[in-house]
């Protein structure tokens, strides 16, 4: 069973990589005949990463959040589910290039990075450490949205600054539209963010080092949420531009993969990941 | 072998202006009239566009029909004389319907993929068919033109990208601030494209327009402060003369109001200025636009190849089409007569709707195939086609049968039965002689059309049904209903489109085709191997009056294919009434001849008079040698003539 997950895991890597192709190819010839696979692969990729979360779960007796590597999984499937819900709702597939390209390196990566084997570590059977988990994954997916919709918006204003109107105004959606989607993801991602450290708070004298709250990656964490708390705080109160939100936006996610996959990895010892 | 051919001019060589305004200015129907009765052709079709005037013919003398149109167009415009040679051109065949297609898709124009050019070949096509001239080679064409537009329209990059001032700031604005009508618009200043652009933005429903006027402007002077439009998105200045110190204020004002969206200005002017610095304010001027819409057109041409590939299929299937035995058959109704393409045409426009249907025809002519065609042809094809005989069935049933009855609605009724209605939901019901229905009957007709609900015999509730309603009748039904023997109300709701399968001694060219697909039907049934119909025979057919319409012909090839004993329908193989059946001398009791016999024997007469000399015979009919070809045609007459 464990094999046939593995399998599972690259065959969904395969799919998503598939679903790529057919995205950029779509994006770059904007034929609509080509959105169609792209989408059916996604989903595809995103079914196989639910059965093999499903899986996990079925034998570990866990859902796979206990390693950087299962937790990145993890956080791909949720950001895959969740595009694809923007997909349709928007009617919109120019953004498929940049996600299922950010899928396809994620997924790589936690595809080659160990899983956890062995006993639960006690914390991770408090059910409020699974619940802060996933509040921190379903935020970041969020803020991931906002970077992409950020770097779209970038990438169009530019062009409509310089009256260079060439690839990327006849290929991705309205200006307007790109604010506001990046707006309103990295609100919902703030949210969670927010009550995911709260709960942290909580968490963290009962099972960490006295001194847990000098940790690397514990302030990493709350350096994200002072970037993203910039980004709202400027656009709300100084009617800022949202060239210069879509830049916190940009270095806000930077940080999160600094965060998410060096820091905790490398540097931290009290946090896992 | 008829060949589709395509002759025109191209307008943009004619450079001389009053030549330009001399064509564009003809009328076309005077010009319609002119190539029906100058040019011979089996069917034809003359359109316009802003580029070329064209005519496409169906002909099997194809050059005979070319000289004639060339001939035509000189006479029509002298002064294409001293013109150069290239602006005349003639496609054939293949290319003739490649041309087509390009043409409606308006490839090689300045304004590619720009609607007006299917406009322009609809506004053609509807005037050619209004005027007989048009069958149904050029039907399909037509249709096909059309079909190829929608699709590619929806999906081709040949489409995309915007080709003209106004639709280069549509295009500008959706892409900055999204749909439509989230769009809003101020135009400021006069000039003489403002008309143009407002009536573009209201073709793609911008949010709002408002033009800013002098008046406005002196309000904003005399308030001591802007009196600015309400907050729009897209701001128009159409010239130079807009002080530019109240632009810069208006500008401010706006910006202020946008928490952070963008502003658009849009300077047609021909100095133009950027009269503010914002992060905000994205600022085009005309020369801005002309490079956006010189890009697009050059992406529509580089999608070009693509697209003439896609077209190379269509043609290719187009010709199959027109060169397979299929052209002349639809949906198992067979005959190549231009009063069966009407029907056709009829069908296949009345398929892809629900509404009500009425055939009318006499006994035999075919009314069932028809609404079996319409069926077949329509979304509910997958669905129940339930055909029920009104005058088959006897009063006290019929209501019984199509509505259904509950348990004990009378005696017989042991338990519930369901409808016909019911039985053909989400399909379509046939209703036979629709004139023998009892007026009870027609009542309750008449609310399963209206409401869309049956009641059962004896029960009080009401069930929803949804079923096309195709009725047919070989009585007048206008003449029932002035006699109180009809529902008016019934009648005009039946009516909704009306069918009138035409008698077959009124098409008589369909017989050969009709006769020769009995004979295979019936030969394969009977096991005979039947090679055809001798010529003799042929004639006996085509001067009989059918009484029985199709029907009679069908009952009379089969009795031919069981008696003939060789491998060919003799006339001694027909049945009596047909073999003995002439123009000299009909058996009492037989049909009086019809307009159609009368006219084809004189023209017979005529053209054995003078010997087959065709111009001779059109000076003593008295009608164009046009006139005299089509009717050849039309009355299957062999051409042993001299010109």
């Amino acid at each position: 069973m464990e094999n046939g997950i593995l399998v599972l895991r690259w065959i969904g890597l395969l799919s998503y990589f598939l679903s790529f192709n057919f995205y950029i190819r779509y994006f770059q010839e904007q034929r609509k005949n080509l959105a169609k696979p792209a989408t059916f692969f996604l989903l595809a990729g995103v079914l196989m990463q639910a059965v093999a979360i499903l899986g996990q779960w079925e034998i570990e007796g866990h859902f796979p959040i206990i390693s950087v590597g299962e937790a990145t999984f993890t956080w791909m499937f949720f950001f895959g589910l969740l595009y694809l819900i923007l997909e349709i709702r928007l009617k919109e597939q120019a953004f498929g290039v940049f996600i299922a390209g950010l899928i396809v390196i994620f997924v790589f990566v936690s595809n080659l990075l160990p899983p956890h084997h062995g006993a639960l570590p006690p914390f991770f059977q408090d059910k409020t450490v699974q619940i802060h988990i996933f509040l921190m994954l379903f935020s970041y997916t969020g803020l991931t949205i906002g970077f992409i919709a950020s770097l779209m918006y970038l990438l169009l204003l530019k062009e409509l600054r310089e009256k260079n109107l060439k690839y990327f105004y006849s290929r991705l959606p309205a200006l307007e539209l790109l604010d506001k989607l990046s707006l309103e993801s990295i609100y919902v991602g703030f949210i969670f963010l927010t009550v995911g450290i709260l709960i942290a708070l909580s968490l963290g004298s009962k099972y960490l080092t006295h001194t847990w709250y000098l940790d690397v990656k514990i302030i990493s964490v709350l350096i994200t949420w002072i970037i993203y708390a910039v980004y709202l705080g400027i656009r709300w109160f100084l009617n800022a531009h949202p060239r210069k939100c879509a830049y916190v936006s940009m270095i806000g996610f930077s940080w999160i993969v600094i965060s998410f996959l060096i820091i905790s990895t490398y540097f931290s010892k009290a946090h896992a990941y | 072998m008829s060949e589709i051919i395509v002759v025109g001019i191209k307008l943009p060589w004619i450079e001389d202006e009053a030549n330009r305004k001399e064509i564009l200015g003809l009328n076309f129907r005077n010009i319609l009239r002119r190539v029906k009765s100058e040019i011979p052709f089996e069917e034809g079709m003359i359109f316009r566009t802003p580029f070329h005037i064209e005519a496409v013919f169906v002909s099997e003398t194809i050059d005979q029909t070319i000289q004639s149109a060339e001939n035509l167009i000189k006479s029509l415009f002298p002064a294409l004389e001293n013109l150069p040679r290239e602006i005349f051109f003639v496609w054939e065949r293949g290319e003739a319907i490649r041309h087509f297609f390009e043409v409606i898709l308006g490839v090689g124009t300045p304004i590619p993929g720009d609607v007006i050019f299917l406009e322009n070949v609809k506004e053609g096509y509807t005037q050619s068919l209004e005027t007989e001239m048009t069958g149904p080679v050029l039907n399909r064409l037509f249709q096909t033109g059309v079909r190829i537009y929608k699709r590619l329209s929806q999906s081709d990059a040949f489409f995309t990208g915007a080709v003209s001032i106004e639709a280069a700031i549509a295009e500008l604005g959706k892409q900055i601030f999204g749909n439509a009508e989230n769009i809003h618009v101020a135009l400021w200043g006069e000039s003489s494209e403002i008309q143009n652009l407002i009536g573009y933005f209201r073709q793609v429903k911008f949010g709002s327009l408002q033009k800013l006027t002098p008046e406005s402007e002196a309000l904003m002077d005399t308030s001591d402060r802007i009196l600015q439009p309400k907050q729009v998105d897209i701001l128009i200045k159409a010239n130079g003369n807009a002080s530019t110190e109240k632009l810069i204020r208006m500008l401010q004002a706006q910006l202020k109001m946008r928490h952070g969206a963008p502003l658009l200005l849009i300077d047609l002017s021909k100095n133009p200025e950027q009269p503010l610095k914002n992060d905000l304010l994205l600022c085009y001027s005309r020369n801005d636009l002309e490079a956006l819409i010189r890009r697009n057109f050059k992406e529509r041409e580089k999608s070009v190849p693509g697209l003439l590939k896609r077209l190379e299929k269509e043609v290719r299937e187009f010709i199959s089409w027109q060169y397979s035995r299929e052209r002349f058959e639809f949906s198992g109704i067979i005959g190549r007569s231009r009063k069966l393409q009407v029907v056709l045409e009829t069908i296949a426009r009345v398929s892809a709707t629900d509404v009500t249907v009425l055939i009318e025809g006499e006994s035999g002519t075919g009314k069932e195939l028809v609404a079996r065609a319409i069926h077949e042809n329509s979304p509910r094809s997958n669905q129940p086609f339930i055909v029920v005989n009104c005058a088959a069935i006897s009063e006290t049933l019929l209501e019984s049968e199509l509505f259904g009855y509950v348990k004990g609605a009378f005696t017989g009724a042991t338990s519930q039965k369901k409808g016909l209605f019911e039985e053909a939901d989400r399909g379509t019901i046939f209703l036979d002689e629709i004139a023998e229905m009892s007026p009870a009957t027609q009542a309750n007709i008449l609310r399963v059309i209206q409401e869309g609900e049956v009641r059962r015999v004896g029960s009080t509730q009401t069930i929803k049904v949804d079923v096309r309603v195709i009725a047919a009748t070989n009585k007048d039904l206008k003449a029932l209903v002035s006699e109180h023997k009809f529902r008016e109300d019934l009648y005009y709701r039946l009516k909704v489109m009306q069918i009138v399968v035409p008698p077959l001694r009124n098409r008589r060219e369909d017989i050969p085709d009709l006769a020769k697909y009995f004979v295979e039907k019936y030969g394969h049934k009977n096991a005979k191997h039947i090679l055809g119909i001798t010529e003799e025979a042929s004639a006996l057919l085509q001067l009989y009056p059918w009484p029985g319409n199709v029907r009679e012909l069908e009952n009379a090839m089969e009795r031919a294919v069981v008696m003939t004993i060789g491998q060919h329908i003799t006339p001694t193989d027909l049945p009596q009434e047909i073999q003995f059946f002439s123009e000299k001398g009909q058996k009492s009791g037989t049909p009086w001849p019809t307009l159609y016999d009368v006219e084809k024997q004189h023209i017979l007469k005529t053209l054995e008079y003078v010997d087959w000399n065709l111009g001779k015979a059109t000076e003593m009919l008295g009608i164009s040698r046009a006139t005299l070809w089509r009717k050849l045609k039309d009355y299957g007459i062999q051409q042993k003539y001299n010109h």
